[in-house]
């Protein structure tokens, strides 16, 4: 760093230190001056093990990544720690040239330019993002190892954007709508069919993600916000509404995001991701340093709405104590839980279940198994596990 | 869905479509020109309108798999690698390996 000028700040901390030092050990801190300001931030170089996890896939374009939930704190997740799946890879649109039409049955089919959408009234909210997939492995009995790999298909952002609402009312709906089409930019035009009631509740056109534009990976620069309901359907990099009469059965909702029940026959549709919750503190890949005081402290979130309790047990699931649910509560938001916790040393294991506002509660894994079977993996909701052995290690087993 | 999920999805779209009569108009986006939406609509629906105009035989349908799709999907359409089974799999959807194809499964 050869800047010399001091800044206001600069010496403020400069002087701050010097008489700090009376009180705090100096061994350690710079005595030299630091480095200046700088266009966009980066973390501390001490933070750089915390990354998003990407599985090997066939593909680079077909491909996923996931949420460090375990290392995270409160409820938004980092834009850059966002979990991605892309089936086609992420595009790079400029947005001085990416238009979006809405067109079917309307009366005035229009396109809007990123400036019209900024034009327009916006709302800002915060909601979570799920795959329909997240945690599919634990259905199947193959538990993953940590938060990260079990439930970091999971994210939770303040998304800025215009009501999808405002849109339709611009271009004004036909008799006889009663679904859309929404359609991506990437090579493969991921389309999905939405019902237009949904679409008139509360589904945003968003261009703007914890405060900045959305990442090119999360859909740069415009992508629905479905609250609540499957990732795939929150499309990226929109290009096109079309209103239309009926759900157009597009790839994404007969092959892939359907759930095949043990009669042979399949769920479809299956839309809204239900109450769902875990521990990620203390958790599997941790280890506890000794008996004594810790913090267990996880994340909950339904599709449905609010979360209105949280439960933990920390013997096995004989008794459960209601978690602390920490302010805000949003609906269709992830809510973190906390709970104070003396570990006695012994073996056991702790787990977490959550009720949202429409009272529903989150199953073990062995009822949802008995309804849904093993064939679908995707809207896996079930209790997750985590087992803390005697020298203080967590496992997922 | 069934039918009655359909009427009551339909009566409630139908009542929120009538909310939209009193709208604010802003006046912001380009009305669409038929060619655009043209040129931009690839949408199909279920019985197959959207398609584009044309016609064809099983022959020339089959050349066009071998020149297209067959490097990935097989020569039968039985999948390799991560490429997908396009055909077969009738009968498995019960089982613990259930092939899921256009055939067998997609809904």
């Amino acid at each position: 760093m050869t800047q010399t000028r001091l800044t206001r700040r600069g010496f403020l901390a400069a002087t701050g230190a010097t008489i700090g030092a009376i009180h705090i050990p100096v061994t350690g801190f710079p005595k030299d001056l630091g480095a200046g300001p700088r266009p966009y931030g980066e973390r501390s170089p001490f933070e750089h093990s915390v990354v998003r996890f990407l599985p090997k896939t066939s593909t680079p374009a077909s491909s996923y990544s996931k949420t460090p939930l375990q290392d995270l704190f409160g409820i938004i997740t980092p834009s850059a720690l966002h979990y991605e799946v892309h089936h086609s890879g992420i595009p790079e649109i400029d947005s001085q040239h990416h238009e979006v039409m809405i067109h079917g049955l309307v009366e005035r089919p229009l396109i809007f330019t990123m400036e019209d959408f900024h034009r327009l009234p916006s709302v800002s909210r915060i909601h979570f993002l799920e795959c329909a997939g997240n945690g599919g492995g634990e259905q199947i009995a193959r538990p993953a190892m940590n938060p990260q790999r079990s439930h970091g298909l999971l994210s939770c952002s303040e998304w800025t954007g215009v009501p999808l609402r405002t849109l339709l009312e611009q271009v004004g709906l036909k008799p006889g709508a009663s679904w859309m089409v929404a359609e991506g930019a990437d090579a493969g035009r991921m389309a999905r069919s939405i019902p237009l009631e949904k679409a008139l509740d509360d589904v945003l056109v968003a261009y703007g993600q914890n405060g900045e534009a959305l990442r090119p990976e999360q859909g740069y620069p415009v992508r629905l916000i479905v609250p609540g309901w499957e990732g795939n359907v929150n499309i990226k990099w929109l290009r096109r509404v079309q209103v239309v009469d009926q759900p157009y059965m597009s790839a994404y909702e007969t092959a892939h995001y359907t759930d095949l029940m043990p009669d042979g026959t399949a769920r479809q549709f299956t839309f809204v991701m239900e109450a769902k919750s875990v521990i990620t503190r203390p958790a599997g890949g941790q280890q506890l340093s000794g008996p004594g005081f810790y913090e267990i402290t996880g994340l909950a979130w339904s599709g449905r709405g609010r979360i209105t309790k949280t439960e933990v047990s920390a013997d096995g699931g004989k008794t459960w104590k209601e978690a602390q649910l920490n302010e805000p509560i949003l609906p269709k938001a992830v809510t973190r839980f906390r709970l104070p916790w003396w570990w006695d040393g012994k073996e056991t294991s702790l787990q977490s279940r959550c009720t949202d506002e429409t009272g529903y509660m989150q199953p073990t894994r062995e009822e949802l198994v008995a309804v849904r079977g093993l064939n679908a993996t995707d809207h896996y909701n079930g209790i997750k596990v985590w087992y803390v052995h005697a020298n203080g290690e967590v496992s997922h087993e | 869905m069934n039918k009655s999920a359909l009427y009551i999805t339909s009566a409630l779209t139908a009542v929120a479509i009538a909310a939209l009569g009193q709208s604010q108009q802003y006046k912001l986006g380009r009305p669409a020109a038929p060619e655009e939406v043209r040129e931009l609509d690839i949408s199909v629906a279920p019985d197959g309108s959207g398609l584009p105009k044309g016609r064809g035989t099983v022959v020339q349908g089959q050349r066009i798999y071998e020149t297209l799709c067959a490097n990935c999907h097989g020569d039968r359409g039985q999948g390799m690698l991560q490429y997908p089974a396009l055909a077969g799999g009738q009968g498995t959807l019960k089982s613990r390996s259930p092939l899921r194809t256009v055939g067998s499964y997609w809904p």
